[in-house]
């Protein structure tokens, strides 16, 4: 009914499969770990920036409150 | 965005499974009777996958349809243009696998349209690659194989259905795993 086994047909199946799956692993990887990289980026430029603001009850604040210029 | 998503998935198909990997495992490996095993097992469930990602991607009726369409296109193609034999049963790379796969994805528009009322997209996708996996199944031993290989033998009959039932709602599961993975084509989000 059906055509003669071809074994070897199967062994390149089976490569390519776990070539594929291999590539398709590596891309995802290395997708996370750039977007987890581009995330903490993100966060400690967004602490560095809360750290140089000056708050509001700053001295910087009281002064430019007062009608002071900061300088 | 349907027509290349299916392209793909036929380019995939036939660099992954050379001529003779498809009956090799489904009639020596795993001893399931012919004719159709490959197509209930292997090649329906893939081209499935495909149609439900073309759908997800066409976000408009009929992208399963134009999917498979362009899956068993862009196979006929590449084996025209290698002159590729379409193997003793007559089925992959051949007119009638354009017209079987067309088939195929007119029951799965008509599946994922008629669940439209169903929630979850699972199980929208699930009932509609069962239906398109089975409706492959029998056009291929009705309209097919009789030209190669002959009638079906009905005591196959149900164990090849339940085997492309089974295989076509896993292969819906995995669809739907993988369209809802896919960044939005028709509204980007703005996040990404």
């Amino acid at each position: 009914m059906c055509g003669p086994a071809d074994y070897d047909a199967l062994r390149t199946c089976a490569t390519r499969l776990l070539g594929l799956s291999a590539i398709t692993l590596a891309v995802y990887a290395f997708r996370q770990t750039a977007w987890h990289l581009a995330e903490l980026r993100s966060e400690r430029s967004k602490w560095s920036l809360v750290r140089l603001k000056p708050g509001p009850a700053g001295p910087l604040a009281r002064l430019e409150s007062r009608g002071h210029s900061a300088r | 965005m349907a027509a290349l998503a299916g392209a793909v998935g036929g380019l995939l198909f036939l660099f992954v499974f050379p001529q003779g990997a498809i009956s090799t495992f489904a009639h020596y490996v795993l001893h399931l009777p012919a004719p159709g095993a490959g197509i209930a097992l292997i090649v329906g469930p893939l081209a499935v996958v495909f149609m439900l990602v073309a759908s997800r991607v066409a976000r408009r009726a009929g992208g399963a349809f134009v999917g498979a369409l362009a899956f068993s296109v862009a196979c006929a193609g590449v084996m025209a243009v290698l002159r590729q034999p379409t193997g003793e049963k007559g089925m992959i790379g051949s007119p009638w696998f354009v017209l079987a796969l067309g088939t195929s994805g007119a029951v799965a528009e008509i599946a994922l349209l008629l669940t439209r009322t169903l929630r979850t997209l699972a199980w929208r996708s699930v009932l509609a690659a069962g239906g398109a996996n089975v409706a492959l199944l029998i056009f291929c031993w009705v309209v097919i194989f009789p030209r190669t290989m002959g009638w079906v033998p009905w005591r196959v009959v149900p164990i090849l259905l339940a085997v492309s039932l089974g295989a076509g709602a896993l292969a819906g599961l995995a669809g739907w795993a993988l369209a809802i993975r896919l960044p939005d084509f028709e509204e980007p989000d703005p996040r990404r």
